[in-house]
């Protein structure tokens, strides 16, 4: 039980806080904005992430799901917004 | 200057009165009867909800949208607040009689 | 019956409200005190003068513009003196000549607002030879005798240093206390968001209020201060995450900056007009009162702040700025009007250009200060904020009520600490006020010290409160409360001559009101204390339980 509750809390922050961040930067690489606007939408959008990741830790059933459920989408969201960063030579316009 | 928080407080006061929690202090026995209450509490919420969307207005015609709406949020904590608190001064009351009652 | 995610949520709204709670409630606290830090600041600085009148109509040009000065004095047969916004500013150009270093990096002229109340200059003196940037200095001008007197207010932290706690704590390095306030304001989020999922029916917590009912009564509390202020919690919170976006999700910046940095981006996404560096050849600057003249013609509105970057260079850049621009008006609306002092050319800039998401957080962070808050709205926020703070601690209590009807003894600690909490940070300011008047006045640690007085007196009453009888224990701290900000005007007048007696007197509303709502703070507490003594805050529903059991 304190372990679950360990496990759902370290997913919540250090989960939460990679998803908020590579998820985020991902809607700010397809945003068909500068790369200022993007970024300034992407950290107005992470707290948003993040607190939802909060809900998902806590809410779903077994905490292996709360970390699968943050940590696969952010490594997914990561590699895209890099592999499309590095296309565009790191810098979109 | 003080229409929009006027407005808002009728609207909120009409909004509080279709719960028959509340309609209980005009008429108890209209509010225990269900079928009787429900068209009541219905009309109740429609003007409520007419005045709020006019205070809205109102306070948007006043100070613009941005300005207006962040007012309205202001005036819509207070008047709720008073609105609240005069709900709750009957059974502060009777409460506190009670109270005096059993400590005596 | 509950769903098994609305019991989760119901458990993560508990648990991500009171693991923060008490930090929770000091940033409220202390942030609102900031909404009024510009007052504050006055009456911490009783060397300031009283208030002047503004204008009451607006004309461009400053010869016409009349302040009516504020006497303590009985009044004289010539009838209300006046000053104009021209003169003030020749005599404030004449004092910076006289005054700020010659390197100084600029100058400031400060009119008199609504809320400020004073005339005043300051300079920001160069870096040292350690690189540090020294504090800007200050003086004010005082009208009210025949000659007008430069007064410089005592060693204080004033009302900046208090509104300072609010997102930099205390005795903390800046990225720690960064951290920690983003972690917190984040969890606050996270319980804003949990307690609007767990209350579906949040219509009906509109209005319900039953008083008298243990700790349903801390609940219905707690739901109606939140329900209330909804709106302003979620825009509080979230935009006071806001500030510290660059500090927490600073890896979204160097994905996409790399190794230019935050600066760049900054740069990018806030243009601000770079000003010319400092040429290093002098040049005078062409008189002030024409381009203010121009500049309030253009604007339309009252200049508030005129700023000399450089003066006494040829590039010097001369500002004047506007009013703060309520939110919607941050697009494209000119914030301040600039002019090479050197020549008087009109300078581009000084509009607000943001691009879309980059305009949302600046319209969100001007939400969040209020800056642009007229009186009334200004006092709607200090309502909402206090519905927070009310939030926030019968939060507290209700969680601290549920477990005690468990376990009477077991939680006696934690009961102590939050009653030192709730009741303790209140009397704790209300000390910072008191050492503020009492502090020898040319004491060179007093700033410190002032602060110092706040978080020991803190202590105090913390440990007060751990050793005094449990049952007696909220009944004390109100007491103390009360009696802390009871006294706030009392050594105010005893202490200088900017006590209601003169400030009502002379009309002054703004340092009135600072010892009036200490008053208010005091009968609050005091009534406080008094009802507590009736009921405890936490043992109302045993002693009834047992009465109960007693008469059946």
């Amino acid at each position: 039980m304190l372990l679950d509750v360990i496990s759902r809390c370290m997913a919540a922050l250090l989960g939460g806080y990679a998803l908020s961040i590579a998820f985020s930067l991902l809607v700010g690489v397809l945003l068909p904005v500068d790369r200022a606007q993007a970024t300034v939408t992407a950290l107005l959008l992470s707290f948003v992430v993040y607190t939802g990741a909060f809900l998902w830790a806590f809410g779903v059933r077994s905490h292996w799901r709360a970390w699968t459920g943050l940590l696969i989408p952010a490594v997914i969201s990561a590699g895209i917004s890099f592999a499309l960063l590095g296309h565009q030579g790191g810098a979109l316009p | 200057m003080l229409t929009v928080p006027a407005v808002l407080l009728v609207s909120v006061g009409l909004l509080a009165l279709s719960l028959p929690h509340h309609f209980r202090t005009l008429n108890p026995a209209i509010a225990r009867r269900p079928d009787q209450f429900r068209p009541i509490a219905l009309g109740l919420r429609l003007c409520g909800y007419t005045l709020m969307l006019v205070s809205i207005a109102l306070s948007a015609r006043q100070s613009g949208w941005a300005l207006g709406l962040t007012y309205w949020c202001g005036w819509l904590a207070l008047t709720s607040l008073l609105v609240a608190l005069g709900l709750s001064i009957r059974g502060l009351v009777t409460r506190s009689q009670k109270h005096r009652s059993l400590t005596r | 019956m509950k769903s098994a995610f609305r019991t989760s949520m119901t458990w993560l709204h508990r648990w991500a409200g009171i693991v923060f709670s008490a930090l929770m409630f000091f940033i409220f606290v202390t942030g609102t005190l900031g909404y009024f830090h510009f007052e504050l600041d006055r009456w911490l600085k009783p060397e300031r003068p009283l208030a002047m009148s503004l204008p009451t109509t607006f004309t461009p040009s400053p010869e016409l513009s009349v302040f009516r000065i504020p006497t303590d004095r009985a009044p004289t047969d010539k009838g209300p003196r006046t000053i104009s916004t021209a003169e003030l500013i020749r005599l404030g150009v004449q004092r910076l000549k006289e005054q700020a270093p010659d390197d100084a990096i600029w100058w400031g002229i400060i009119l008199p607002t609504e809320r400020n109340g004073n005339f005043w200059v300051e300079w920001q003196p160069p870096r040292g030879e350690d690189g540090q940037r020294p504090e800007r200095e200050a003086q004010y001008l005082d009208l009210s005798r025949e000659e007008p007197l430069w007064v410089q207010p005592r060693q204080t932290g004033g009302g900046e240093a208090l509104y300072r706690l609010h997102w930099r704590l205390h005795y903390l390095p800046d990225i720690a206390a960064y951290w920690i306030v983003g972690l917190c304001s984040l969890l606050m989020l996270v319980g804003l968001v949990t307690g609007v999922i767990i209350h579906r029916r949040i219509f009906r917590e509109f209005f319900t209020l039953r008083l008298y009912r243990g700790a349903r009564s801390w609940l219905d509390f707690h739901n109606l201060s939140s329900v209330l202020a909804l709106p302003f919690q979620i825009m509080i919170v979230y935009s006071g995450l806001l500030f510290f976006a660059l500090t927490f999700m600073e890896p979204i910046v160097s994905a996409r900056y790399g190794d230019e940095g935050v600066r760049v981006f900054q740069h990018e996404a806030f243009p601000d007009d770079e000003p010319e560096p400092r040429a290093g050849e002098p040049a005078e600057s062409v008189p002030i009162l024409p381009l203010l003249t121009l500049a309030q013609r253009e604007s339309g509105q009252r200049i508030v702040q005129i700023y000399i970057l450089y003066p006494g260079d040829i590039s010097a850049r001369l500002s004047f700025y506007l009013p703060e621009p309520s939110p919607a008006e941050y697009q494209g609306k000119p914030h301040r009007i600039m002019y090479r002092a050197s020549t008087g050319e009109r300078l581009e800039g000084g509009t607000q250009q943001y691009g879309g998401a980059a305009s949302v957080e600046k319209t969100l962070i001007a939400l969040h200060e209020g800056l642009f808050a007229d009186w009334p709205l200004r006092w709607l926020y200090i309502l909402c904020s206090l519905l927070g703070i009310l939030m926030i601690a019968t939060g507290i209590l209700f969680w601290l009520k549920k477990r005690r009807s468990r376990d009477p003894t077991a939680y006696a600690t934690v009961e102590r600490f939050y009653a030192a909490v709730l009741v303790g940070l209140p009397t704790a300011i209300a000390l910072y006020f008191l050492a503020n008047r009492l502090l020898p006045a040319h004491w060179p640690a007093r700033a410190d010290w002032e602060m110092h007085s706040l978080f020991l007196g803190w202590l105090a009453l913390g440990l007060y409160a751990s050793w005094c009888p449990l049952h007696a224990v909220w009944k004390t701290q109100l007491t103390f409360a009360a009696l802390a900000w009871g006294s706030v005007p009392v050594v105010n007048a005893l202490t200088s001559d900017r006590h209601l007696g003169v400030s009502l007197a002379a009309g002054d509303w703004v340092l009135a009101g600072v010892d009036l709502s200490a008053l208010v703070m005091a009968l609050s507490f005091g009534l406080m204390a008094r009802h507590g003594s009736r009921r405890s805050v936490m043992a109302t529903e045993s002693r009834r339980q047992n009465l109960e059991e007693v008469s059946c």
